[in-house]
């Protein structure tokens, strides 16, 4: 009668203790049997990205394969990932910060770590690097930064070290492609039917919406899921902080600001814009796109364009991206959107890894002309061909026959250290992913203007700096958001105007200006 | 000296009280060992997961650095609460908090009590299981679900709007407008909890002696008599501690849900204590300030459901403790 008591209580016991003790981290975990002795290991922390399935696991994707093998011949570096759950990095990320034991190479989006970049290295996270140290270990990574100062500048902290191995964007010329993924897109085929005009200025863009909404039928007009983005240019301001010749400003602080809620609250009165514009999200967006509720929307050339060519209902229906509206009828966009060609996130050394120059080395391979083929198109004769110099994706890419599309076919059959780190994403990539002619048009059409000249790059702060600015910023950023749909919709009239500008004042906008400038001006001399 | 004595005496009874309870406690362990080694692992439980990590609350006073760790963070006093409460947006987001966990309080906690009295009375068991079921599945969808279905119910073409525009009102997106935010919230926190809620008053209904209702009926007592005079006197204490329950969780509302539903329209009366401490703490990442914030409120809502406790204790003996 006793006896199963006894081993129901020893049960729990036993239970008991071992929860306990391995919560506490009482039992030492077991050394890692992986390490022979004459294999360096480096560890890697990065963001997975969506898992393909059937090729969850690293060592089944060719692309990656191939990228251990290469390195483990060149450096005899083994490497060792570890990889967040996907929808969680910021917490996990947070935690490892916490934890204070991180792997040698930690790629994320560093740029926004809480107290900026410096912080980080100040507090041993981040490994900093001089000239010398790159020229011994990222040759390839040096060469690059000296070929092109755009990047270096982004790599630096005002001090001068060096401390990330971004992903960088081709940017030159017709190369910047990259860069310019999202924009307005309209109804091709209407403005045909129509017989109009691409709109270039604000009354261009009236007489279209007008026209979709009394000949057309669209009940909406114009929609999307971020609306200012872009319109604010022919008004001579940009959302957000920019510049203009150096000169920091921001945008909803701009006299500008004050004709573009005009001119939007009158469309919104007009029925032109989307009644339900404050809360739309991208599907809802396609859907009415795809209905002929509306006719123009601001979108992604992927989620948007591509996904909307899919779908099309019938062969007329077509989509084409139109450039942002300019002040005056010939002036090109003054404020287009554009990326930065360097990109928010990207691998660090551990400040205290064992082993920072060979971190250093593993990371170079992903600037290096073999890394460089390998991160963006695979191995060659597999994933891609050469064509007269131009590397074009096989139907290992294109068409998969095991039925990848071709995001999940690219993640299988290139070999990237990290996802978002630690290489240069080539424009022939750019061009091959967005294949249809309406996404490469578009693309030239957004690509016409002069907003690259007005992007705030990476600027970094001081500790001070930076908790005075993101106190301001985050009461700032929620009025602005609030009080933009407000006059938009008309719930707030726009003699009330002053009173926001007064009240943006009061919350210390100028101050946050003030510290942005500082910070621009010492990335200018970095 | 007559007082000195009653004092005396007292004290002897107190401590003797606590001998016998301490006495009665080793007692009991000895004779009952199986049973309190089977209480360990929950003991442990609320020790380690619930109890140890409080002391991360301190990161309230401080200007919480990770690379510094909770005990080397700079130590900041209060400053951290002074902002809060001198912030624009603090009056702004306890009202807001107060007037949507009051509403909800007044018309979402009653509905699931009205809908019990409602099925203990039907005769037909196959139309109230059906109705039972019916009301629980909201309860199964998951919340951004739940808030898609709002969303799209509420657009200027949605069917609630269409609805209410039969009755009069002026078509429109609805959750645009300031003045719907918190019916739509509460209409639609009742649709999704009454059927869940009410099953703990179906379950104390069945513990009242149907005798009563006999003698009711034979002194002439008609339907609802009987609900007012038997079946909720029946359930007033289950009422109570729901309640009690219930008030401990006044100053929260969850953000999850607000922040589904809330848009730049509606922040003036949606913003919550909740949602400004998410965008804060994990948006800007500011985490001394969201503990401050998170610790204000867990100090209101426990003072809450103690005073709660204690009213009604002295009010009708009714008590969680």
């Amino acid at each position: 009668m006793m006896n199963w008591k006894k081993v129901v209580l020893s049960v729990i016991s036993i239970g008991t203790a071992a929860c306990v003790c391995t919560a506490c981290g009482l039992v030492p975990k077991k050394k890692n049997t992986a390490t022979n002795g004459e294999d360096m290991v480096i560890s890697i922390w990065r963001q997975g990205g969506t898992p393909v399935a059937g090729y969850e696991n690293d060592e089944n994707k060719p692309g990656y394969a191939e990228l251990a093998s290469t390195l483990k011949e060149e450096l005899g570096v083994t490497l060792k990932y570890t990889t967040p759950t996907a929808g969680q990095e910021q917490q996990q990320f947070n935690l490892l910060l916490a934890s204070r034991d991180l792997p040698d190479i930690v790629s994320f989006w560093w740029y926004d770590v809480p107290g900026g970049p410096q912080k980080a290295i100040n507090d041993g996270y981040i490994y900093p690097m001089d000239e010398s140290f790159l020229k011994e270990n990222a040759p390839n990574f040096l060469q690059l930064l000296k070929e092109n100062p755009v990047y270096e500048k982004g790599c630096k902290t005002d001090k001068g070290d060096y401390f990330i191995f971004p992903k960088f964007f081709d940017y030159k010329g017709e190369q910047a492609i990259n860069l310019y993924t999202n924009g307005y897109m309209m109804r091709e085929d209407w403005l045909q039917e129509l017989g109009l005009e691409i709109p270039e200025t604000i009354e261009d863009w009236h007489t279209v919406l007008t026209a979709f909404k009394e000949k057309k039928g669209a009940k909406a007009p114009l929609t999307g899921t971020q609306l200012t983005r872009g319109f604010e240019g022919a008004f001579g301001f940009r959302a957000d902080f920019y510049h203009d010749d150096n000169v920091v400003k921001y945008g909803y602080y701009e006299d500008g600001y004050r004709d573009y809620l005009t001119t939007l609250n009158q469309w919104y009165n007009e029925g032109l814009l989307d009644k339900n514009i404050a809360n739309m999200d991208s599907k809802m967006v396609n859907a009415q796109m795809l209905s002929g509720e509306s006719g123009a929307f601001w979108g992604w050339l992927g989620s948007g364009m591509g996904t909307l060519m899919k779908a099309a209902p019938d062969e007329k229906y077509s989509l084409m991206g139109v450039p942002a509206p300019a002040s005056d009828k010939g002036n090109k966009p003054e404020y287009n959107e554009v990326a930065n060609p360097v990109y928010g996130s990207g691998a660090i050394i551990n400040g205290k890894s064992k082993h920072p120059e060979l971190a250093a080395k593993v990371l170079d391979f992903g600037y290096s002309q073999k890394g460089h083929m390998l991160a963006n198109f695979g191995v060659e004769g597999e994933a891609y061909q050469m064509e007269d110099g131009y590397p074009k994706y096989t139907n290992k890419i294109m068409q998969n026959e095991e039925g990848l599309s071709m995001t999940d076919a690219l993640t299988v059959y290139t070999g990237k250290i990290a996802t978002t780190g630690a290489f240069r994403e080539d424009y022939r990539y750019i061009q091959q992913y967005y294949n249809l002619p309406q996404q490469q048009e578009a693309q030239k059409a957004w690509m016409n203007g002069n907003g690259i000249n007005h992007l705030m790059p990476t600027v970094s702060y001081t500790e001070e700096e930076n908790s005075e600015k993101s106190k301001i910023m985050s009461e700032v950023k929620n009025y602005v958001e609030e009080m933009n749909m407000k006059f938009i919709t008309g719930v707030e009239p726009l003699s009330n105007f002053d009173n926001f500008r007064a009240e943006l004042k009061n919350l210390g906008i100028e101050r946050a200006i003030e510290l942005t400038q500082k910070a621009y001006d010492r990335y200018l001399t970095r | 000296m007559n007082e000195a004595i009653t004092a005396d005496r007292g004290m002897r009874v107190a401590k003797k009280k606590k001998d016998r309870y301490i006495w009665r406690l080793v007692y009991d362990i000895k004779n009952h060992k199986m049973v309190y080694c089977m209480l360990l692992p929950v003991i442990l439980y609320y020790l380690i997961f619930h109890y140890v990590p409080m002391y991360g609350a301190i990161i309230a006073f401080q200007n919480y650095n990770p690379a510094d760790g909770i005990l080397g963070s700079q130590w900041v006093g209060l400053a951290n609460f002074i902002e809060f409460f001198g912030s624009r947006i603090f009056s702004r987001v306890l009202v807001n908090t107060l007037r949507i966990s009051l509403t909800t309080l007044i018309f979402s906690f009653p509905a699931p009590i009205i809908l019990a009295l409602l099925l203990n009375e039907l005769k037909n068991k196959i139309f109230t299981r059906t109705t039972q079921t019916i009301t629980y599945l909201p309860h199964f969808i998951s919340l951004v679900v739940i808030c898609g279905m709002i969303k799209d119910f509420t657009t200027e073409d949605g069917i609630i709007t269409q609805i209410c525009a039969l009755l009069g009102m002026a078509p429109q997106n609805m959750l645009n407008n300031p003045n719907l935010f918190v019916p739509i919230y509460v209409v639609s926190d009742i649709w999704q909890g009454i059927g869940w809620g009410s099953i703990v008053y179906l379950a104390a209904l069945t513990g009242i002696d149907q005798s009563l209702y006999e003698a009711a009926r034979i002194d002439g007592a008609g339907k609802f008599r009987q609900v007012w005079n038997i079946t909720l006197p029946g359930i007033v204490p289950t009422i109570i501690v729901m309640l009690i329950l219930r008030m401990g969780s006044l100053l929260s509302v969850g953000y999850e849900k607000i922040i589904l539903l809330y848009n730049p329209l509606t922040y003036e009366v949606a913003d919550v204590i909740s949602s400004y401490v998410y965008r804060r703490g994990l948006e800007d990442f500011a985490w001394s300030f969201s503990t401050a914030v998170g610790l204000f409120n867990s100090v209101i809502n426990g003072i809450l459901i103690f005073g709660t406790n204690m009213i009604s204790r002295k009010i009708n003996n009714t008590s969680i403790w």
